[in-house]
């Protein structure tokens, strides 16, 4: 069985923001071989992880237009305890990843879709 | 894409250039080089984290074009008579990446181009271009870090 890529947890959410607890486990499959002796997350990946949580919380897919600037700052080695957090506004989705290093990546990033985050209570019920 | 010509290098260095292993090396072949531009043939393994259901987001080819990147760094070091094994490096932004295709599927060939344009201090800018059978998947700059001697 494939081990998780990354473990993620809602910490909060409002109508314009959500925000997780991250983590790479040692065994994640974003780590083979990148890198054999110095394993670190790939940068694309971050981004990748964004825009999966942001579906897995609205549960729709969520496509991406345009990367607009995206930064990475610091190497993400396995089990560093992070925060990543997303800004929805329209077609727009920002996203920071935190960690007690300080900021790790941010980025901004075009939507194919408009999207809004629901409001926590209807979407416990949908 | 313009049409190249083939030239004298090694056509797997890429292999001993980059440090990725496994699933995470994307670029098997280099199809031309100059000191201004690389062009390389890169695919996602079926086995690449990066994939899902077979297909990976097209704006993620910015990581092969980045090991293309990295790649065209070592192939200039060698030029300038520098011994290069496995390149430490990493991405370190991507900017204005257009997505002209959603999805490309793991095991096809992608052609990418990485044109340089700039850098110091170990920092390097590229455009890149990637297309898969002749169509324009997603295109953009990328920066990466690469420790050159």
């Amino acid at each position: 069985m494939t081990p998780p890529s990354y473990q993620a947890q809602l910490l909060d959410r409002d109508s314009s923001a959500l925000r997780f607890s991250l983590a790479i486990p040692t065994d994640s499959p974003y780590l083979h071989g990148h890198f054999p002796d110095q394993p670190i997350l790939p940068g694309v990946a971050q981004v990748q992880i964004c825009t999966e949580l942001l579906a897995q919380e609205l549960k729709i897919p969520v496509k991406l237009r345009e990367v607009l600037n995206v930064r990475f700052r610091k190497p993400v080695t396995p089990d560093l305890a992070c925060e990543m957090e997303l800004r929805l506004d329209g077609y727009e989705l920002a996203f920071t990843l935190r960690s007690e290093q300080g900021n790790m990546s941010e980025g901004n990033l075009l939507l194919a879709d408009r999207l809004e985050i629901p409001d926590a209570e209807v979407s416990n019920h949908a | 894409m313009h049409e190249m010509h083939e030239a004298d290098f090694p056509k797997t260095a890429a292999q001993d250039l980059l440090p990725h292993g496994g699933p995470a090396h994307l670029v098997p072949e280099i199809l031309d080089y100059t000191e201004d531009q690389l062009l390389c043939r890169a695919r996602f393994p079926a086995d690449s984290p990066l994939a899902r259901d077979g297909q990976v987001q097209a704006w993620l080819c910015a990581e092969p074009a980045a090991q293309a990147a990295a790649t065209h760094l070592g192939l200039v070091e060698i030029d300038r008579g520098t011994t290069v094994h496995h390149l430490e490096g990493f991405l370190t932004g991507v900017k204005n990446v257009r997505v002209l295709r959603a999805l490309v599927p793991v095991e096809q060939d992608l052609t990418i181009q990485v044109t340089p344009r700039g850098g110091a201090r170990g920092l390097f800018k590229y455009d890149f271009a990637v297309d898969l059978d002749g169509e324009l998947v997603s295109r953009g700059q990328i920066s990466t870090f690469v420790k050159t001697r």
